[in-house]
């Protein structure tokens, strides 16, 4: 049976190749980001941008598409401190919300929810959430 | 201080905490998963992978076609 062949190119040439697609997701995002921040927030052209991504993603995954990286081992110990840190948050956000998100004690989309209103802050939130969209992708 | 600012620094102080273990996974210090493993670990379920991408899908409608003006 024939070995695989080794890839040849410098160390530099295949880290820019690794690179190149993330590069084009960045640089997709942030044209998407420039198009779509200006759309304001509670309007109806605003939720079909977001399920019209949603859709694509759906696409994307029915399709296998990104390849995905090695999964992650599931080791009890080693995944601990996560599961931990994620029902802590949990916690204080459903305590927050269950009495009633006041001033005194805010849910998270209490305090980050207005900022997302201005058109800067719009296009980083539509950049981060997609680039965050592609790497979950890839796990 | 105010019930809001112990609010904001908690919330703060998770993510802190998340920034650091994270560091201390990938430097070798603590033997524990890096974040990108965590959620490598939950994507490698079917289940968990769904219940991943339906959150990220959730957080991005929800602040970016959702959100309104604090209320006054």
């Amino acid at each position: 049976m024939e070995e695989p062949l080794a890839d040849q190119r410098p160390a530099g040439l295949r880290e820019l190749a690794r690179a190149r697609p993330r590069l084009a997701v960045a640089v997709a995002a942030a044209a998407f980001a420039l198009i779509a921040a200006p759309i304001p927030s509670l309007t109806w052209p605003a939720t079909a941008v977001t399920l019209g991504v949603g859709t694509v993603v759906l696409f994307l995954v029915a399709s296998g598409r990104p390849g995905r990286t090695v999964p992650g081992d599931v080791t009890g110990r080693r995944f601990l401190p996560w599961l931990v840190i994620a029902a802590a948050f949990a916690l204080l956000e459903l305590a927050a919300l269950f009495t009633g998100s006041g001033p005194d004690f805010p849910t998270v989309s209490a305090l980050l929810g207005p900022v997302f209103t201005d058109t800067g802050p719009r296009v980083v939130g539509y950049f981060c959430w997609l680039c965050t969209g592609y790497w979950l992708l890839k796990r | 201080m105010t019930g809001r600012a112990v609010t904001i620094t908690v919330y703060v102080l998770i993510l802190a905490t998340v920034a650091a273990l994270d560091l201390a996974a990938r430097r070798g210090w603590l033997p524990i998963l890096t974040f990108s493993g965590a959620v490598a670990t939950v994507a490698r379920f079917p289940l968990g992978r769904a219940a991943l991408l339906l959150l990220w899908w959730w957080l991005g409608w929800h602040f970016l076609a959702r959100s309104g003006p604090a209320p006054l």
